[in-house]
């Protein structure tokens, strides 16, 4: 800089000075707000009906988007708006989508769909938006199959739908096994019946020539395990869906009831009473090898797999009262989780692995209620004179369980209601319903 | 004895009387307040250096007075009135030309010292030893330290130029009886007849004083060597004017970087404005897949929004608290985000933000809950 003389400085210094000063990025003033209140109402959605792209998708295409509806509605957390309230239509799959329209419906979500019928092949398409954002809410999804399978390709819909909306897995594509009972209370006629779990598609898997109690799926969904009393003892029986095939379990003798499976699908485990003692076993299904998990003189029953396949939690009356216990699927110790008034029977272990879900008596009252595994947070979602028998949805998220009513024309119903309490509903059969059993997601 | 007696009585009485009215009948005599004027020595180098110099004083215009008049009475004049005594200036100087004023730009102009008004705080009442063993009594009766007068930081004015001044006048040698004047009578002045009684001068009288007392004005300290502080302020000065030339040269050669600007105070929102845009935005805040979680209760999102000046809710909104939600948070920012895009326009103060405003919205699903 020595070099440089003094006014030659004084004018670059002046030249810097006047430089346009570079323009600095507008900010915006920032405020904080707490958003209280809410409101909390189903949320309202619109499916318009989907598109038949050809004549013989018409009929199918209603039936798909009306069951689709039907199952976001049962949830209890979307609400349709009618078609008699929309603005526009929807003509075209691919048509661009006028949100405004929609937005001034107070859809929060579109439902667009198309069906197409090609011979023995069925084929549905949708796309989901939301219609605040104004986007897609994830990519489109088809779906084919055989035109029979229409319902199951509208529940997958549904599952679709309700997973990108709740961030949970669905349940709609499956099934539910129970006892349809018919006749008066004194006699009644008990037989096997499965539907889907709308109550759609029921097909009975026995006749009511003999008492049957507690089927159970297996992991796969293609066989069941049930008690039949048809050698006038309760024994455990297996049934393939497919071919209605039955077969028993030779090594098991004496009385033996409650039947599960174990995870793996490998093996079951269950109650049995020998030499007057009524204690939890597992069975090996391919070899019959027998294990005897609890040996106290109390009555255990009612075992039920976590879905690791590590730790079984049963009921029993070792502490003077019928109450829950955990213990290990080899056996040993149990470990008492349930120390509230009242006694506690047919415990579940949730699909999530997180909940037990169990059957409550206290004060002559029934319910049907949920507790952490280790005993924690225990919360009854139901009461009534008699609730009993809890299943769980393949997401965890909501139970299924029958409910008898009192007096002498009582008859057992199949019910269904959210982990949360929410949402009671009866699930429609043709005859009275018990001892439900849910199935997994069907493949 | 009876004699004694008596002298006795006379004496304690008069004691008494002495005590009863002495304090009123002698009073004792004020002490005289002898005034105090601090003075410094100096050497005779330091006062010949002074005097050597002349200082720089500022020539200050003043308005020529009015010739003043006597003032006429009817009084006698008195016995010893002398008349005034004139004199007439011989010699009449031409006034110097002023000298240039230094250039100052460079140097850095020192700020006016901010004058506070202390108050004296109260003596805390806690009673305490502290550390050095004070006894409370000590602390309490303490005066308070006095506050140090802020001082000004004065330097020398510079000297004046090497070229002093000189008078334009050239006196010639004069010896008695070659130019003196011849005299001339005296005469007696007189005032004019337009001329007033009372004098008034045609200065303009002083600012009327503020209510606080005018600051006495530190004084200069007198420079001990005016040569060298001459060339110190000079060096200074030219070091004052290269840093500030190099500044501006390495700001402008510098590499730009685009800097945002910090962010404005944002204006305050009363709490029914805030609640205003809260309440707009939880009408469409629907959490009822929120409260079908498990642990609601921690399922706490922030998000943030560009809103116009009009409250048109500008672009999508962000995520902020997580910035990245995922599974049951993703669930709880989706309804957040749908209350925001879904709400229409912000009830925003017209305005009161002309360029907008950057909104961070906090969802609790726990608060407000049972609002069925």
């Amino acid at each position: 800089m020595a070099g440089i003389g003094k006014i030659t400085r004084a004018a670059l210094a002046v030249f810097a000075l006047l430089l346009p000063a570079l323009p600095a990025v507008a900010q915006q003033p920032t405020l904080e707000i707490d958003v209280t209140g809410g409101v909390i109402e189903p949320v309202p959605f619109a499916v318009p009906g989907f598109i038949p792209e050809n004549a013989a998708a018409a009929p199918v295409a209603a039936q798909i988007t009306q069951v689709i509806a039907s199952d976001l509605i049962g949830t209890g957390l979307f609400r349709e708006i009618p078609p008699q309230a929309y603005i526009s239509g929807v003509s075209n799959f691919n048509a661009p989508v006028q949100f405004a329209d929609w937005r001034a419906i107070n859809a929060q979500a579109l439902i667009v769909g198309a069906v197409s019928v090609q011979g023995n092949k069925l084929t549905v398409k949708f796309r989901l938006f939301d219609v605040f954002a104004q986007v897609p809410m994830g990519q489109g999804v088809q779906f084919t199959g055989t035109p029979e399978s229409w319902r199951r390709i509208a529940h997958k819909v549904s599952d679709a739908v309700y997973s990108r909306l709740t961030g949970e897995g669905g349940y709609f594509d499956s099934k539910v096994v129970f006892v349809s009972e018919s006749g008066p209370k004194g006699d009644r006629l008990k037989r096997l019946a499965i539907m889907d779990y709308d109550g759609a598609n029921l097909e009975y898997l026995t006749d009511n020539s003999t008492i049957v109690l507690s089927p159970r799926f297996s992991p796969d969904n293609s066989q069941i395990l049930y008690t039949s009393y048809e050698t006038g003892e309760p024994r455990i029986y297996l049934m393939d869906l497919a071919s209605r095939n039955r077969q028993t379990f030779p090594s098991l003798v004496g009385t033996s009831f409650a039947p599960r499976f174990a995870p793996d699908g490998e093996r079951i485990v269950f109650s049995q009473t020998k030499r007057g003692n009524t204690d939890v076993f597992t069975l090996d299904i391919r070899t019959g090898r027998e294990t005897r998990l609890t040996t106290s003189p109390a009555i255990d029953t009612s075992p039920s797999f976590s879905p690791d396949g590590k730790r079984v939690v049963f009921a029993s009356d070792r502490g003077g009262s019928q109450q829950l216990y955990v213990m290990s699927a080899n056996g040993g110790d149990a470990r008492r989780i349930s120390f509230g008034t009242g006694s506690y029977s047919t415990p579940v272990w949730s699909p999530r692995g997180d909940l037990v879900a169990f059957t409550k008596i206290e004060n002559g009252r029934f319910h049907i209620g949920v507790m952490r595994i280790d005993g924690s947070q225990e919360r009854l979602l139901t009461a009534s004179f008699l609730d009993e028998g809890p299943t769980w949805s393949p997401n965890g998220r909501v139970l299924m369980f029958f409910r008898e009513t009192s007096g002498a024309s009582g008859a057992p119903e199949i019910y269904a209601v959210d982990i949360t309490g929410r949402n009671l509903r009866q699930v429609p059969t043709p005859e009275f319903a018990s001892d439900p059993a849910w199935s997994g997601l069907l493949k | 004895m009876r004699t004694g007696i008596i002298i006795s009585g006379a004496a304690h009485l008069l004691f008494l009387l002495f005590l009863l009215i002495g304090p009123f009948a002698f009073r004792p005599e004020a002490v005289e307040i002898v005034p105090v004027t601090e003075v410094s020595l100096m050497s005779n180098a330091e006062f010949e250096a002074q005097i050597s110099s002349v200082p720089d004083v500022p020539v200050t215009e003043v308005a020529p007075m009015a010739m003043p008049t006597a003032e006429t009475n009817d009084a006698a004049a008195p016995e010893a009135d002398i008349p005034p005594e004139q004199t007439v200036q011989d010699v009449t100087e031409t006034p110097s030309e002023r000298d240039s004023d230094p250039d100052l730009s460079a140097l850095e102009r020192l700020a006016q010292p901010e004058v506070s008004v202390f108050a004296p705080q109260p003596i805390s009442p806690v009673v305490g030893t502290g550390t050095t063993g004070n006894s409370p009594t000590a602390s309490l009766n303490a005066p308070p330290t006095p506050r140090a007068a802020p001082r000004i930081d004065s330097i020398a004015a510079p000297p004046p130029p090497d070229v002093a001044r000189s008078s334009d006048r050239v006196v010639d040698a004069t010896t008695p009886g070659d130019t003196a004047p011849a005299p001339v009578e005296e005469q007696v002045a007189e005032a004019p007849p337009e001329s007033v009684t009372q004098i008034e001068p045609d200065a303009q009288p002083d600012a009327p004083p503020s209510a606080a007392p005018p600051r006495a004005s530190v004084p200069v300290r007198r420079p001990t060597n005016a040569a060298a502080n001459a060339e110190e302020i000079a060096r200074k000065i030219r070091e004052e004017e290269e840093a500030a030339i190099q500044a501006a040269l390495e700001a402008a050669t510098a590499v730009p970087v685009e800097t945002p600007a910090p962010p404005q105070a944002a204006p305050n929102l009363t709490g029914a404005q805030k609640r205003g845009i809260g309440a707009v935005i939880a009408n469409k805040w629907n959490k009822t897949i929120v409260l079908g979680k498990e642990n609601y209760e921690r399922l706490v999102v922030r998000i943030a929004v560009s809103v116009g000046p009009d409250g048109t809710v500008l672009g999508d909104v962000e995520p902020v608290d997580p910035a990245n939600p995922t599974g049951d948070f993703a669930v709880a920012y989706e309804a957040a985000r749908r209350a925001v895009l879904g709400a229409g326009k912000i009830p925003l103060p017209a305005g009161q933000f002309p360029d907008g405003v950057r909104l961070i919205l906090r969802f609790d699903p726990l608060q407000g809950i049972g609002l069925n």
